[in-house]
């Protein structure tokens, strides 16, 4: 039988990441503002603008998406004693850290591959 | 304790539930890793940066015609408020990478050992991670709501 003080913690990250996913689909929601501004505004270029929005929306969006589900499904599971719902929390929990670990290796793998470009550049127009 | 909570007992003790936690903690810890490398090439960059202070001073002097006054300021106190955002910064991500190394052994050594106490601590340092991302988060809000403002008053 697990103690008070685990289902305790347990509590807490429902908690917490139920804040953590709010927060981050509240600052998707702050950026369509920033975005539309911007525009409003003319001082932001069309499609450059659209494309970095997206991508990054898009990112924060599934992140989000997992870490709320994580605390939904965790905190229904726990309410009902639903396995399957449990399960899919845990699901969940996998896939937000899976997701912040593929974009890391992408990010990693695109600024070794700047580094090595701007040397190469630097050999190129600098033989000598 | 709950019906739930008697349910998520056995869930927890399951191979459904111990395998979603180890591949959380398996990618817990490469992410707490990279954060550690990540934290020390900005530590290194900010001091090979102070080390050529002159060089890339004349560099920005010549680029962007910054007048004299504008680089004594620029070389005093906007080089410490730079180096403070920096240590924060490193400080941040060297904290998430511990939190999230520390929640990585914790729930590997729960599936080895089947210690509760393993269990109760991997979900403490989850917790102190997901605190931090909900501070930083606010931060963040803050931040985009400042640039908001000032976007509007252009």
């Amino acid at each position: 039988m697990l103690s008070e003080t685990t289902l305790k913690e347990i509590r807490n990250s429902i908690y917490w990441s139920g804040y953590a996913g709010k927060l981050a689909l509240f600052n998707i929601g702050l950026a369509i503002l920033q975005l539309c501004i911007g525009f409003m505004n003319q001082s932001y270029l069309l499609w450059p603008s659209i494309v970095q929005f997206f991508i990054s929306s898009t990112i924060s969006g599934i992140i989000a998406f997992h870490i709320l589900r994580y605390s939904s499904d965790m905190k229904k599971g726990l309410e009902l004693g639903d396995i399957q719902r449990l399960h899919s929390g845990f699901e969940n929990l996998k896939r937000y850290f899976t997701v912040i670990g593929v974009l890391l290796i992408l990010v990693s793998f695109l600024a070794l591959m700047a580094m090595l470009l701007s040397i190469l550049s630097f050999f190129i127009s600098d033989p000598s | 304790m709950t019906t739930g909570e008697n349910f998520f007992d056995q869930f927890i003790h399951s191979v459904e539930g111990k395998n979603p936690l180890q591949t959380s903690g398996r990618w817990a810890r490469f992410i707490g890793v990279v954060f550690i490398i990540l934290s020390l090439i900005t530590l290194l960059t900010f001091i090979l940066l102070l080390v050529q202070e002159d060089k890339i001073a004349a560099s920005l002097m010549e680029i962007n015609r910054m007048s004299n006054e504008t680089m004594l300021l620029v070389r005093g106190s906007g080089k410490w408020v730079f180096g403070l955002v920096i240590i924060t910064a490193v400080s941040v991500m060297v904290l998430n990478a511990y939190w999230l190394i520390r929640f990585s052994f914790s729930s590997k050594n729960y599936i080895l050992k089947g210690e509760e106490q393993e269990l109760q601590n991997s979900f403490e340092f989850l917790n102190k991670y997901l605190r931090i991302t909900v501070i930083l988060g606010l931060l963040s809000v803050g931040v985009s709501v400042i640039a908001a403002l000032f976007s509007m008053t252009l």
